[in-house]
């Protein structure tokens, strides 16, 4: 027979895990994040990217063939995953759903929106820029979800949030310095990618945190990607074929012709899909402000990552930048667990009421 | 009557505590294992994750826990019982999951 106070043990035992995994979806988001930066840099330095001309809008086409065909890998990557989990079916079921599934479309959009933006960030300020840009996100996803749907963050995880984001800010300042001052004609669009980063991803967060309520985060984040790739195809190729017209159906058969664009793609597929995995696994676990925040340390973990394939070190800001960003990750992760254990500030009907152990076992 | 052929996983579950009240994780994996036909400690783990997902959320409250290995394969595994909050009826609602009825057995 299990006593009662075995059983409060136990149970305080589970709530803990299921609070300390969604810590580790959020930090595994963070690092297969970080790891997209290497083939996410490299796919431009292959052809056809390499030769992109830079005036004309050159670099906007390949930022969009780039960002399509990464869409697309993520798009299958998920499809295999949600296969190997048995849960296809349910991936039918949930998209019939359709008051159900039609908030992916907004989440696909505004997230859609972050990588593009994202992509021409780098393009035209600069990687440094494009990261911290983006790193700002987790603000404008906790409020969002707070205004929205009353997600509770305390002064503390606000507190938590802020040093996180303090920290990214830290690492890539003195490069985003000479990057602004470096930036050509083209600027205003590198900040508007920025801009776009910011409010897509904070935005995608809360959007998804809200359809993720009732329906599974491995389907949902499957949606997502159907129609990410269905605004692709439907909208913005057609556009792009009548802009660019054979350029960019060259651009598209030159890449899809070469190896090395396409390893890079399954690459580009499993990081960036099983990071979004990751994040989405997250949310109901830890709330759409923590697990962003968490997943904000990308910032210190891709300077890792393209030091373990580039050797060249990064600099001391790196070491203070992630210091802070690591204390910041801190912050979050020693918050009381009864605050974390149910993440909306929503009246309850009823409460835990009895802890009964089996008297006849 | 089954809504198998129509109803995801985590709506069921849902639709599962707005008809029958309160439950016990074990009845809820009970329930899902027959309606979906699946079994086996992989179906009854994603179960308990659903209803951990839906718990942290506020769809779902947690009433009461127990051990009681005879209802869990012979493991000393927490079972809980939950019950759907009145935020989860107004999420049911707004996702037409109040209204998409396939007949869940009362």
């Amino acid at each position: 027979m299990t006593s009662p106070t075995q059983i409060d043990e136990l149970r305080n035992e589970y709530r803990n895990r299921q609070v300390r995994w969604g810590f580790i979806w959020a930090l595994t988001c963070a690092v297969l994040w970080g790891a997209w930066y290497v083939p996410g840099s490299v796919i431009y330095a292959e052809s056809p990217f390499v030769d992109a001309p830079t005036s004309g809008g050159g670099y906007l086409l390949a930022a969009v063939v780039v960002t399509i065909l990464n869409a697309v890998a993520v798009l299958i990557a998920m499809a295999v995953w949600v296969a190997v989990l048995g849960k296809t079916k349910d991936y039918g079921r949930t998209l019939r759903q359709v008051k159900i599934s039609r908030w992916y479309l907004p989440a696909g959009l505004a997230g859609m929106l972050a990588i593009f933006g994202s992509v021409v960030a780098i393009a035209y300020i600069g990687a440094g820029f494009s990261a911290v840009a983006a790193l700002l996100y987790p603000i404008v996803g906790a409020l969002a979800a707070r205004a929205w749907y009353g997600e509770t963050i305390t002064k503390r995880a606000a507190l938590g949030i802020v040093v996180i984001v303090l920290g990214g800010v830290v690492i890539f300042a003195p490069g985003i310095l000479g990057e602004i001052s470096g930036a050509g004609g083209g600027a205003w669009l590198g900040y508007l990618g920025g801009v776009c980063a910011i409010v897509g991803w904070g935005l995608e967060g809360a959007i998804a945190g809200r359809a993720l309520d009732v329906s599974d985060p491995d389907v949902g984040l499957t949606l997502r990607f159907t129609a990410e790739v269905a605004i692709w195809l439907v909208i913005v190729v057609p556009i792009c074929s009548i802009a660019a017209g054979a350029t960019f159906w060259a651009t598209i058969g030159a890449a899809l012709a070469s190896p090395t664009v396409l390893l890079l793609l399954v690459l580009l597929g499993l990081t960036f899909g099983f990071c979004y995995v990751s994040w989405y696994k997250s949310f109901p676990l830890i709330g759409v402000g923590r697990g962003q925040a968490i997943a904000a340390l990308y910032g210190p973990l891709a300077l890792v990552w393209l030091y373990v394939f580039t050797l060249e070190p990064p600099g001391l800001e790196f070491v203070i930048g992630g210091l802070i960003a690591v204390i910041g990750s801190f912050v979050l992760f020693t918050e009381k667990r009864d605050v974390l254990e149910v993440l909306r500030a929503v009246p309850a009907r009823s409460t835990r009421t009895s802890t009964s152990a089996r008297q006849e076992a | 009557m089954s809504n198998k052929q129509s109803m995801h996983m985590k709506g069921y579950v849902l639709q599962l505590f707005a008809d029958r009240g309160p439950l016990w994780t074990d009845a809820v994996i009970d329930a899902v294992e027959a309606e979906y036909g699946v079994s086996g400690p992989y179906w009854r783990g994603t179960v308990r994750l659903t209803l951990v997902d839906l718990y942290a959320g506020g769809l779902l409250s947690e009433q009461e826990a127990t051990v009681d290995p005879e209802r869990t394969q012979g493991e000393e595994r927490v079972l809980f019982k939950y019950a759907l909050t009145d935020f989860g009826r107004e999420r049911m609602a707004q996702s037409g999951l109040a209204t998409n009825r396939g007949g869940v057995p009362a």
